[in-house]
């Protein structure tokens, strides 16, 4: 059982987690062909050791599945089949605990996308139970749907920020919808952007920022109701590897302060290094649910 | 709740201002609809004023006997004054003097013309009105036949409603009135799709922006009440926009014409201006509020 600390507090905390640093690109040119080498041999060695710290800490054994009580998610032979014959899912069944780090991996088509939008209910299952935070999915009313998807943040590969709002504008749009009051978004707003390094950004619109900032500015706003359930769907395939260690460093933080994290990914070496839970699709099915697992079948690497 | 409001009514606006083409798009198609709607508007309560009045003015005449005995023309009276569906204030016994005195009037400085004649060639009458103008017919029919009444003859019924003029009047303005129900039919069919038109191009423009706040647990009506607000908004400039443009308009090529045509009490009126511009005003909210509302549905499905 990981040590939870309380949310600000383990976002503050000046641990390991540190950024790589500032990257030097100026002046490649005046450099030789040796030096770019080791350069970026240093690149790759600091961001798998900050990966590898992120790295699950205790080794848990597999368990039989059962459902317990402090299941997150809760999927029970969940089949989704879209109009025209095309399957999505095909008898799903897993849970996902409370506070775990899940790594979704399978290629495109492979029904990630699918299990996604069910657990936000954008789609119903065909067949099958489908539980969120204990609440099946199947029952919940049109009306309560936005009260579910106030309980799940949500990071996107394209960070589905609001294109002519602020960054200040479009984290606290996630409170207004709640109907928080506006002295309540004054303090909880800024104090997030802080948190995810933007203080000096506030102001300014999602086109002035580069990409792994708006980025930060999604984490913000999917994080301001400290939910418990965090949903990224492949939140680092638009950004640089540099800037990706950044991103799961604000992510690994989030679920050190208990949130559940489910990423979708086709990042190899960060589902590598950071040997967590992986649960691989393929064709609609789990192909593989490995506690601590890598990227692809281990025999197979 | 009172926060809640501005926080849309800021929304709206800030969207508006985001949006400016589309705004201004939206307001013209508003304010061409609701200037062709207040010309409708204007001359239909004019058309429908006018053969009211024709209606109303319908007088039956009912011509006596030079012969006719004092009490015979009492009995007349009697009758009229006993058929139901008679104006009671509205009888007068118009005498042979009165007669000649009003034609004499009517004619002018033609009225020379009487000299030719000798003595009085006019007959006595009595006026009167029906209650319900569409009941001229029978009323008159009550009292038709009566001793001391001069008998019909051809082309000179008697008692008289001036049947044929009266009938053409309303027959023609019904009509007129007709024709114009058919264009405001037609007008508003034209106005709800073109301004349907308009508000699906500016909510397809920001479809992504509902994807997002559906996603971050936004309530359809928290997404959709800006929205309404905007359309409401639009509504109401360019209703605004077509009552200065009617005003204008009405002042620079009708003004002087009208005036001159229509002075004296008894001339029918059209729509009094104030109401006319609450009228569109109103509309324009109604198709703002409804239009956005109404085409954001299908948006909102995500």
């Amino acid at each position: 059982m990981l040590k939870r600390d309380s949310p600000s507090e383990a976002l503050r905390r000046p641990d390991r987690l540190e950024d790589p640093g500032p990257v030097q690109i100026a002046d490649t040119a005046l450099r030789s062909e040796d030096e770019l080498e080791r350069e970026a041999e240093e690149r790759r060695r600091r961001r798998a050791e900050a990966l590898a710290a992120m790295a699950g800490e205790t080794s848990e054994f597999q368990r039989p599945f059962a459902p317990r009580a402090e299941a997150m998610i809760l999927l029970e032979n969940v089949t989704k089949v879209y109009p025209g014959d095309v399957v999505g899912l095909r008898d799903v069944t897993l849970q996902i605990d409370k506070g775990e780090w899940v790594f979704l991996v399978g290629p495109s088509g492979s029904g990630k996308s699918t299990f996604i939008k069910l657990l936000l209910k954008e789609i119903d299952a065909t067949s099958g139970n489908v539980q969120v935070g204990g609440r099946s999915l199947r029952t919940l009313k049109r009306s309560q749907v936005p009260k579910l998807r106030r309980n799940i943040g949500c990071v996107f590969q394209d960070f589905k920020l609001l294109p002519t709002r602020t960054v200040y504008e479009n984290v606290a749009y996630a409170l207004e919808v709640q109907g928080q009051r506006q002295e309540v978004i004054k303090r909880k707003v800024p104090e997030i952007i802080g948190l995810v390094g933007l203080a000096d950004k506030i102001d300014k619109l999602p086109h002035e920022l580069s990409g792994g900032q708006q980025q930060r500015v999604s984490i913000a706003r999917a994080f301001v109701n400290h939910p418990p359930l965090l949903i990224c769907d492949e939140p680092t395939g638009n950004l640089d590897p540099e800037t990706s260690i950044g991103i799961m460093q604000l992510l690994y933080r989030i679920n050190r302060a208990g949130t559940t994290v489910l990423m979708a990914t086709h990042d190899r070496e960060m589902v590598d290094k950071m040997r967590r839970r992986v649960i691989a699709l393929e064709e609609g099915r789990v192909a593989r649910d490995d506690r601590r697992g890598g990227y692809v079948e281990e025999d197979e690497a | 709740m009172e926060t809640r409001w501005k926080f849309f009514v800021l929304e709206a606006l800030k969207s508006l201002r985001g949006n400016f083409a589309t705004t201004v798009a939206a307001v013209v198609t508003v304010l061409v609809v609701m200037f062709i709607a207040g010309i409708g508007i204007a001359l239909g309560s004019y058309v429908y004023n006018y053969s009211n009045k024709v209606r109303d003015d319908v007088t039956i005449r009912a011509y006596l006997k030079d012969s006719a005995t004092d009490k015979q023309i009492a009995e007349i009276q009697r009758t009229i004054t006993e058929t139901p569906g008679v104006q009671p204030d509205s009888l007068q016994f118009i005498s042979k003097d009165d007669a000649i005195l009003r034609l004499q009037e009517q004619l002018g400085k033609d009225s020379e013309l009487l000299q030719l004649t000798l003595g009085n060639p006019l007959p006595a009458s009595f006026e009167f009105k029906a209650v319900d103008p569409d009941q001229t017919a029978t009323v008159a029919k009550a009292v038709a036949g009566l001793p001391g009444l001069d008998p019909p003859r051809a082309g000179l019924p008697n008692p008289d409603y001036g049947a044929g003029k009266a009938d053409r009047v309303l027959k023609t303005a019904g009509t007129i009135t007709l024709v114009l129900l058919g264009m405001g039919v037609v007008l508003a069919i034209a106005a709800v799709l073109l301004i349907g038109n308009t508000i699906r191009l500016s909510i397809f423009a920001r479809r992504r922006e509902v994807e997002v706040q559906k996603l971050v647990g936004a309530t359809n009506w928290f997404v959709r009440l800006p929205f309404m607000i905007e359309g409401m908004i639009c509504g109401v400039a360019g209703a605004i926009g077509a009552a200065v443009l009617l005003a204008v308009s009405y002042q620079t090529l009708l003004a002087d014409r009208v005036e001159s045509a229509m002075s004296g009490s008894g001339s029918p009126n059209a729509i009094a201006f104030p109401l006319l511009v609450v009228l569109l005003i109103l509309a324009g909210l109604g198709i703002g509020a409804l239009g956005s509302g109404l085409t954001m549905r299908r948006f909102l499905q995500v």
